[in-house]
């Protein structure tokens, strides 16, 4: 897979909102780090979940990656050009290859469009088939997510939240993108309707060869869907692997307690242990050192002061954390603990 | 029944019969019957609305004269329907006019944002400082009077109101999902304003102008009154009742029944507007 060239490489993006900006010069504003640093790379055909709390930054990586948000620093590679400064046909190139699902299925939809005039307008602005082929596409789109021909006639006010999701998905379909931008595409929807919708992600990925930043906080959903795992807390990726090395040996103790918090339906097994306490601190104030200190049950002295760690094990499956994975993660044995070193 | 009714209603825009309301049926009947007698005031008119008749100046409602005559002996009924004609086109061109103009810069501004808003934004600020009358007439005395100058007036000076409305609506949209769709899709920005963003942002205005049309009627018939906009011997209500002002103690018809004219024309534009805020969801 690395031998592949990736599809997207972001360095060190960073994206900062300034609140309280005044009329005044000399008044100060605050700044919110919302995406800190992040660093994250996708190959084609593959699917990585960025998980994390509200306020983590997720969303508005995804954003940024996709130029709805405008980067302050770093580097979006699309296809090996920066979309991050790049000129205005380089992000006509990046609209045209990438997509974005959203969270909330009626307002993803504009409420005074029918489905099917929605789905033509893309093939139409991109010009991807021939005008009289347009009805038979959209036929099609509607099909392959598994809605009927005749829901192009709808308005989103006259369907489920589920058919609209399935109407969101054929959107982002039709231009027929490399990497779709799932922002918690499923957290709105009844848990049967997600299963459902899980089920065609799945479905469409293999059949299409789609790449995938799947932005959730179910960690269930993630480990299911993903190849690859990104954990954010305030603004910075703090352990990025293989789903099943993270989900079986997490590398940093905010990805262990928020795999503990994961509910099970059997009730025989105990409760799902407390979720880390607190509130996440403000991204306007970030505490120093490790961000994660003020909430971590294993922190030491050294993780208060300083700049936040820097990642330890290995290329494929790191974390930013000072204290060796066995102190937080029992799963792990110390003779499979490589030697801990920067990456 | 009412399940049915209500099901109806849910579907928005379409304007189905089923779900409006008492005020807007009463609002749309008192609108239909006004431009039905515009529209045959030559057929419904009992007499030609200029003629003069020496003989029978001021005389009171009688069977000849159903609503009397006034100080020339012209029949006030005749000069109400023809009357009517030029009022429903104050009305409809005193709003159209600012409708276009706000629409066009408050989306801009909405939309853009930036130094464009900001420029948009200080001049409507600069149109609000002047009270809205004493403005009109400055406009109105510099270029001369009549009811082009009044059009023009209501176009320079009324077209803030809706700019503000549609900036408001435009800039909450702005930051809807399914306008970051659009963009996201590759959308060029008049797409995304003309399809995505004016559709939903525009109701509030069309029921904003209902009630605005009361506003430009109440204005055309006081701009008229101080002799600035239609010129005598039209028939139009204000001047009507400017003419008829100094009989009043003597002569009541002459000035109550074109005000009476102007109070149901103004109602049913007010009705509709309730009406119509209450079927489409549009809080103003």
């Amino acid at each position: 897979m690395t031998q592949e060239s990736p599809l997207l490489e972001v360095e060190n993006l960073e994206v900062h909102f300034h609140r309280g900006r005044s009329f005044w010069p000399g008044a100060k504003s605050k700044t919110v780090r919302a995406v800190n640093g992040v660093s994250l790379t996708v190959h084609p055909g593959e699917t990585v979940g960025l998980v994390g709390e509200s306020g983590s930054g997720k969303s508005t990586f995804g954003r940024a990656v996709l130029r709805l948000e405008a980067p302050t620093a770093g580097l979006v590679l699309f296809e090996g050009v920066d979309v991050a400064r790049g000129t205005r046909g380089d992000i006509a190139t990046l609209r045209r290859r990438t997509a974005m699902i959203f969270q909330d299925p009626y307002g993803s939809l504009n409420p005074r469009m029918t489905i099917g005039d929605a789905l033509a307008e893309v093939l139409r602005v991109h010009r991807l088939v021939p005008v009289d082929r347009i009805p038979d596409r959209v036929g099609e789109l509607l099909t392959l997510v598994g809605l009927e021909p005749a829901h192009a006639t709808r308005k989103p006010g006259d369907m489920s939240g589920g058919q609209c999701q399935r109407a969101g998905i054929a959107r982002a379909l039709a231009i027929e993108p490399r990497l779709i931008i799932a922002d918690e595409c499923v957290a709105a929807l009844d848990v049967s309707i997600q299963g459902q919708i899980i089920n065609l992600l799945m479905e469409l990925r293999a059949r299409m060869g789609l790449a995938m930043i799947f932005i959730a906080h179910d960690l269930a959903i993630v480990r299911h869907l993903c190849d690859r795992v990104a954990v954010m807390y305030l603004g910075r990726i703090v352990e990025e692997g293989p789903t099943e090395a993270v989900f079986t040996a997490p590398r940093h103790p905010y990805t262990a307690t928020l795999i503990a918090a994961i509910p099970d339906i059997n009730p025989d097994h105990r409760l799902p242990a407390d979720p880390p306490p607190g509130d996440p601190p403000s991204p306007m104030n970030p505490p120093p050192g490790c961000p994660f200190h003020p909430r971590c049950a294993f922190a030491i002295d050294d993780c208060r002061g300083g700049g936040p760690p820097t990642p330890k094990g290995d290329r494929d499956h790191w974390g930013a954390c000072l204290l060796p994975p066995s102190v937080f993660s029992p799963s792990f044995q110390p003779n499979d603990e490589p030697p801990s070193g920067d990456v | 029944m009412k399940a049915a009714r209500s099901t109806l209603a849910r579907g928005g825009w379409r304007l189905s019969f089923g779900g409006g309301s008492l005020p807007l049926y009463l609002g749309m009947g008192i609108l239909g019957i006004w431009f039905l007698v515009a529209l045959l005031a030559p057929v419904i008119a009992p007499y030609d609305p200029i003629l003069q008749d020496a003989t029978a100046r001021i005389s009171p409602p009688s069977l000849e004269h159903l609503f009397g005559t006034d100080n020339f002996g012209r029949d006030i009924l005749s000069r109400v329907i023809w009357g009517a004609r030029v009022d429903l086109q104050i009305c409809v061109f005193g709003v159209i006019f600012p409708f276009l103009i706000g629409t066009f810069v408050g989306g801009l501004a909405g939309f853009f944002g930036g130094w464009m808003d900001n420029l948009f934004m200080r001049l409507i600020d600069i149109v609000l400082a002047f009270p809205f009358l004493v403005l009109m007439l400055a406009i109105i005395a510099i270029l001369g009077p009549g009811l082009g100058s009044f059009y023009l007036a209501m176009a320079l000076v009324g077209w803030v109101s809706y700019a503000r409305l549609i900036r408001a609506q435009f800039l909450v949209l702005k930051n809807a999902d399914f306008v970051q769709a659009a963009v996201s899709l590759g959308y060029g920005p008049i797409r995304v304003m003309v399809r995505h963003l004016l559709p939903n942002a525009i109701l509030g205005s069309v029921v904003f102008s209902m009630s605005d049309a009361v506003l430009v009627l109440l204005n055309g018939a006081a701009i008229s009154y101080l002799g600035l906009g239609v010129q005598p011997p039209t028939a139009e209500w204000g001047i009507m009742i400017a003419e008829g002002q100094s009989f009043i103690s003597t002569a009541w018809w002459i000035t109550a029944v074109p005000g009476f004219a102007i109070v149901s024309l103004a109602m049913g534009f007010s009705l509709l507007a309730d009406g119509l805020g209450e079927l489409l969801g549009v809080k103003e």
